[in-house]
């Protein structure tokens, strides 16, 4: 199974090409305490653009990542892919500048063509569902943006599945653009998405593009059952995180997990490979995630093609 | 390195999911038989 950055891929039903894993932004800059350095930022970048990679993901909520992003892209622009994210609160006690609204959406947007320095996305997400705004807003203002040039392909994320495929049918009534990739969590360790996102995704033209696909840093193979005991929460770690916040750090996950290093030792790769490559065996994906490893954790992986794992490594939702 | 078959089924049953409502009904022996009677008819994709 290739995953060779300039092995290129249709995402959904558009015609845009994308590498067939795209480069996680959410750890460019250093605000939520545990983020790259510019310079770490920048090396990742280059490295992933160098062997191909095309796919740049990054969203409103990702504190300076969207200004970073820029930076490095600002002299191959039009050879990149941009795909950013609106929706989540941008001005704490400001109801309109958060959810799925045209008020939102447009200053969203407006926000992040500036951070990024140019006057097109190549992609843009709804990041999270508001459970609020009525889904003719949201698509039609979609579809404003697409007719004006500001966003060239329309995407969503975080969302129940009845009501993505109702928005699709209604932007294929309407002649509105449609929704053409799905972000969601997607890994051996979650891999719910099956029930019904992903073969709705399959059915209706959204590419998958699972993120976290190591589970926070769990199918690197970093925690043994001997971690289970002793992990307070809030002690400033991913493992911290993992253990108390997210509880993943399971029995059933860590059996999961022996399988995959089982299955790793025998190709004599990491478990975070082999995870990725059972990823990418699924039809059904386009491009996962991958995004650096954090500092504080065991570091990159070696002998990666790509270069290292993606890394989960602020709060969701990605 | 690539993955083999064994092993990705392997991988796919230690992290198998319950499929839950209505999937989980719709593939199992009773809902066949009501359905199908015994014939076989290829599904879409």
């Amino acid at each position: 199974m290739s995953f060779a950055l300039d092995n290129y891929r249709l995402l959904g039903r558009s015609g845009l090409r994308v590498s067939p894993l795209a480069l996680g932004t959410a750890t460019f800059g250093t605000e939520t305490g545990w983020g790259a350095e510019k310079d770490d930022a920048r090396r990742l970048f280059d490295r992933y653009v160098e062997r191909g990679g095309n796919f740049l993901d990054t969203a409103v909520g990702y504190g300076s990542a969207e200004s970073l992003l820029g930076e490095f892209a600002r002299d191959r622009r039009e050879s990149l892919v941009l795909a950013t994210k609106y929706s989540t609160l941008r001005r704490p006690g400001d109801p309109n500048s958060t959810g799925g609204s045209r008020k939102n959406l447009l200053a969203s947007v407006h926000t992040s063509l500036q951070r990024l320095g140019t006057d097109y996305l190549d992609l843009l997400y709804l990041h999270v569902w508001d459970f609020t705004t009525p889904v003719e807003e949201i698509l039609r203002g979609l579809d404003d943006l697409v007719r004006q040039g500001k966003v060239l392909h329309v995407a969503i994320s975080n969302t129940p599945a009845w009501q993505i495929s109702r928005m699709q049918t209604i932007a294929d009534l309407r002649g509105w653009s449609p929704l053409v990739a799905l972000q969601l969590e997607y890994n051996l360790l979650e891999r719910t998405g099956e029930r019904d996102l992903i073969p709705m995704a399959r059915e209706m033209g959204l590419a998958v593009i699972p993120y976290s696909p190591l589970a926070g840093g769990l199918l690197t193979g970093k925690y043994s059952r001997a971690d289970v005991a002793g992990v307070a929460s809030g002690d400033g770690t991913r493992k911290g995180f993992n253990f108390a916040a997210l509880g993943t750090v399971t029995e059933r996950n860590l059996d999961v997990v022996d399988i995959l290093k089982e299955v790793a030792a025998e190709q004599g790769c990491t478990p975070a490979q082999a995870g990725l490559s059972w990823l990418l065996h699924n039809p059904d994906v386009t491009a996962p995630h991958y995004r650096r490893p954090h500092p504080r954790t065991t570091g990159g992986q070696p002998g990666c093609p790509d270069g290292g794992p993606h890394h989960r490594a602020a709060s969701p939702p990605r | 390195m690539d993955l083999t078959t064994a092993q990705l089924a392997r991988l796919d049953e230690v992290s198998a999911i319950d499929p839950g409502q209505p999937h989980a009904l719709l593939v199992g022996d009773h809902i066949g038989n009501v359905m199908r009677g015994g014939m076989k008819i290829q599904a879409s994709r």
